[in-house]
C-alpha cells in the first residue's frame, strides 16, 4: 500500500475509522437500530468465544447470517427480551486494515499477499482488525469489563450492499465513500460472561 | 408458629413455602455440596464425544470439585479428582487436551490416565541420601477415582459408591426420566457444536428451579410465547421421578399460529404482531418421534437437558458459593447431521446461552431473585400454582416440580 491520497491507506484508515465510529456509537449511545446499519445486506455477524475458535468448534454465541437476522435481534432487544438496564462502552486499540481478496474465495483470501493486492482497484474489499474492551454498567453498580478481544473484519464500500441507503460518512473520498462491514467475527477472549451479554459486542 | 429445621428455617405447614435462606446461607450451602453434589448423586461432567480418543483428557467440575475425565489407552473413560495425591495442587491446567500421563507440574508426581500413580522424582534419594520412605506405596497414593457411568453417549461421576446409597444410574433415574433421556441419547453417535459459559450471579437451585417451572415460560419468555415455541394454550405436561428430584417439561408447538387475543389480555407481553425480517432464524423441523417440541429435563443435582426445536444442549450446572453458580453450556448435534442440520442447530442456538433470545430473560430475572431474596432471608416463597397437583401433570400453570423438588431436597438435607 503506498501514497496517502485519496485511494490510499490514508483515505482507507479514515473510511474504516468512520465506520467503526458509527458501530460503536450506535451500541453505546443508540440507536441500536443503527447497528444493523453499518453492515452489507448479505453480511455476517457472529460472537465467537475464543476456547470455540481455538478448538475449531462452529458454535457462536450470537449469530446473524444476514442483516435482517440482525434487525431481528434488535427488535427482540427493544420488544420481547427482559434484562436489567445497563450501558455499554466500546474502547478500541489501533486498527490493522489490509486489502482483502475478493468475495466468496474464502482460500484465497486467507492467503493472500498484501502487496499483491495492494493495487488492485477492483478488490474493494479490506480486512480489519482491532483489539477491543467492552465495559458493562448496570443501574447503580461499579462498572465490570464485560468482554476483550478482538474485532476480524472484511469491509466494502457502502454503495452497491446496502440496498440503497447510505450511511452518513463524515468527510471521506468520494472515491471510497462510507464503508460496511460485509463480515464481522467479534473473537470473545471472555469465555466466562459475566452473566448475560445482552447487545452485540 | 411455623415448624422450624435444625437450620431454623420456616418451612411452613404445607410444600407450598420455600425459605430465603436456603438460598443465601453459607452453612446449608456447604452442606449441600457435601449432601448433595459429594453424595450419592449422579454428576453429568462431559460428552463421550469431547474425549474422542485414547488419550483425549477435559477438566470440568463435579459440585465445587475440578474433576479430569480422561479416555486410557483401552477406551475406558476414568473420572479423577484433579488434585495430586503429594500436595493438593490441582495438577491440570488446560480446560482440554491430549497426553498419554498426568503430571503434577509442582514436583511432577506423574500419573496414569486412570490415576495409577507412574513416577515419583527421586522417590529414591540421590546418593543413597533422602527420598520416600521405604514403606510408601505409590499404588495408594493414586488420584482419587470416582464412580463412572456412561449411557448414550453422556459421561456421569459421583464421588460416592453403592456402600454409600448410590443407586446403579438407571435406577436413580427410574423409567419415566430414562425414557426421556433416551429419546435425545439414542445411541447414534453426538457431534459437538461448541460451548457457551456464564457465570450468573444466583443460587444454583434458583437455575435449576427455573426449568421446573413451566408457569414462568408462558409469561417471562415473549420471544417464545410470540412465535409459538412456548404456549399457555398448547399441550404440556410436568412429569418426574417418584422422588420428585429429577424431573421433565414436555411442550408440543400450539395448532394456532398466533397467540389468542384471550391469552394476549392475560399476558401482558405478548407480542401479536411481531415477524421475523429472517425467518430462518426459527425454521424448526421435526427430527423426533411423537408431538413434544420442547423437552426440558432436569437431572440431580447439576444437568439440564435441553431440547427446544433443533437446539439440543447440555447444561452443566456449577455451584461455587450460596449466591453465585456457574453455567456451562454444550451445544450438539448428531454425527450423521446433514450440513443443512448443523447450520439450522446454529442458527437456532441464538436462543440460548448467555445472549439467548429467550435464556437472557432467566439469568438477568434470577440475579433479581437472588438480590430480593438476600435482603429478606426471614421470609419465604410462595409456589402454589396449582396446589393441587399431586405428581404429573397435564397443564403448565402449576409449580408442582417445584413442590416435589423440595421434598426431595428436605430429606437428602435433613431439613
Amino acid at each position: 500500500m503506498s501514497g496517502d491520497g485519496a485511494t490510499g491507506i490514508g483515505a482507507i484508515a479514515r473510511a474504516v475509522d468512520d465506520l467503526f465510529w458509527r458501530y460503536t456509537q450506535a451500541l453505546d449511545e443508540g440507536p441500536l437500530t443503527e447497528w444493523p446499519e453499518c453492515f452489507a445486506v448479505d453480511a455476517t455477524y457472529q460472537v465467537m468465544p475464543r476456547g470455540n475458535l481455538d478448538r475449531g468448534l462452529p458454535l457462536a454465541t450470537m449469530r446473524c447470517d444476514s442483516q435482517a437476522m440482525m434487525r431481528d435481534r434488535v427488535y427482540a432487544l427493544e420488544s420481547a427480551n427482559f434484562f436489567a438496564a445497563r450501558r455499554i462502552r466500546h474502547v478500541l486499540g489501533s486498527v490493522r486494515i489490509e486489502p482483502a481478496a475478493p468475495a466468496h474465495d474464502a482460500d484465497a483470501e486467507a492467503d493472500s499477499d498484501p502487496d499483491a493486492e495492494a493495487d488492485s482497484e477492483a478488490a474493494a474489499r479490506w480486512t480489519v482488525r482491532a483489539s477491543f474492551s467492552v465495559f458493562e454498567t448496570l443501574s447503580r453498580e461499579p462498572t465490570h469489563i464485560l468482554a476483550v478481544g478482538e474485532y476480524r473484519g472484511v469491509v466494502v464500500p457502502s454503495g452497491e450492499h446496502t440496498g440503497g441507503r447510505e450511511p452518513e460518512g463524515q468527510h471521506l473520498p468520494a472515491e471510497i465513500g462510507a464503508l460496511v462491514f460485509d463480515e464481522l467475527v467479534v473473537v470473545n477472549d471472555t469465555d466466562l460472561v459475566p452473566n448475560s451479554l445482552v447487545y452485540p459486542l | 408458629m411455623a415448624p422450624t429445621t435444625p437450620t431454623g428455617l420456616a418451612w411452613g405447614h404445607t410444600t407450598d413455602r420455600v425459605p430465603y435462606g436456603i438460598y443465601t446461607d453459607r452453612a446449608i450451602f456447604e452442606r449441600e455440596i457435601e449432601r448433595i453434589f459429594e453424595g450419592p448423586s449422579w454428576s453429568y461432567v462431559a460428552l463421550a464425544a469431547e474425549v474422542p480418543e485414547p488419550g483425549s483428557f477435559l477438566t470440568t467440575w463435579v459440585g465445587r470439585r475440578s474433576v479430569i475425565v480422561t479416555r486410557a489407552k483401552e477406551g475406558s473413560v476414568a473420572v479423577l479428582e484433579n488434585r495430586c495425591a503429594h500436595r493438593g495442587v490441582q495438577l491440570c491446567d488446560a480446560a482440554f487436551g491430549r497426553s498419554n500421563t498426568l503430571q503434577c507440574p509442582y514436583h511432577q508426581w506423574t500419573y496414569a490416565l486412570d490415576g495409577r500413580l507412574l513416577g515419583v522424582p527421586f522417590r529414591k534419594g540421590v546418593a543413597g541420601k533422602g527420598g520416600m520412605p521405604a514403606e510408601f506405596n505409590p499404588t495408594e497414593n493414586g488420584l482419587r477415582s470416582l464412580q463412572v457411568h456412561e449411557r448414550g453417549g453422556v459421561i456421569f461421576a459421583s464421588f460416592a459408591d453403592a456402600a454409600n446409597g448410590l443407586l446403579p444410574f438407571a435406577d436413580d433415574l427410574g423409567p419415566t426420566m430414562l425414557e426421556y433421556f433416551d429419546r435425545v441419547f439414542d445411541g447414534r453417535e453426538l457431534a459437538v457444536l461448541g460451548h457457551m459459559h456464564q457465570r450468573i450471579p444466583a443460587n444454583w437451585k434458583l437455575v435449576f428451579e427455573n426449568i421446573k417451572d413451566p408457569y414462568h415460560a408462558s409469561v417471562l419468555h415473549v420471544f417464545l410465547v410470540t412465535f409459538g415455541l412456548f404456549r399457555a394454550d398448547a399441550p404440556s405436561s410436568t412429569k418426574m421421578d417418584p422422588t420428585g428430584r429429577h424431573s421433565v417439561l414436555v411442550a408440543s408447538r400450539p395448532a394456532a399460529p398466533a397467540p389468542t387475543d384471550a391469552l394476549a389480555n392475560e399476558v401482558s407481553s405478548a407480542k401479536p404482531g411481531m415477524t421475523l425480517a429472517d425467518p430462518r432464524l426459527l425454521d424448526p423441523v421435526r427430527e423426533f418421534p411423537g408431538d413434544a417440541t420442547v423437552v426440558m429435563q432436569t437431572l440431580w443435582p447439576n444437568l439440564i437437558v435441553q431440547q427446544q426445536s433443533n437446539t439440543l444442549a447440555m447444561r452443566q450446572i456449577v455451584p461455587r458459593s450460596a449466591g453465585e453458580m456457574d453455567l456451562h453450556w454444550t451445544f450438539f448435534g448428531y454425527a450423521d447431521d446433514t450440513s443443512e442440520m448443523t447450520e439450522r442447530r446454529l442458527r437456532q442456538a441464538n436462543l440460548m446461552g448467555p445472549s439467548g433470545l429467550v435464556s437472557v430473560d432467566d439469568s438477568e430475572v434470577l440475579a433479581l431473585a437472588q438480590r430480593g431474596v438476600e435482603a429478606a432471608v426471614d421470609a419465604s416463597a410462595l409456589v402454589a400454582m396449582g396446589a393441587g397437583d399431586v405428581g404429573d401433570v397435564d397443564h403448565i400453570v402449576t409449580e408442582t416440580a417445584i413442590r416435589a423438588f423440595y421434598r426431595a431436597y428436605r430429606e437428602v438435607m435433613g431439613e
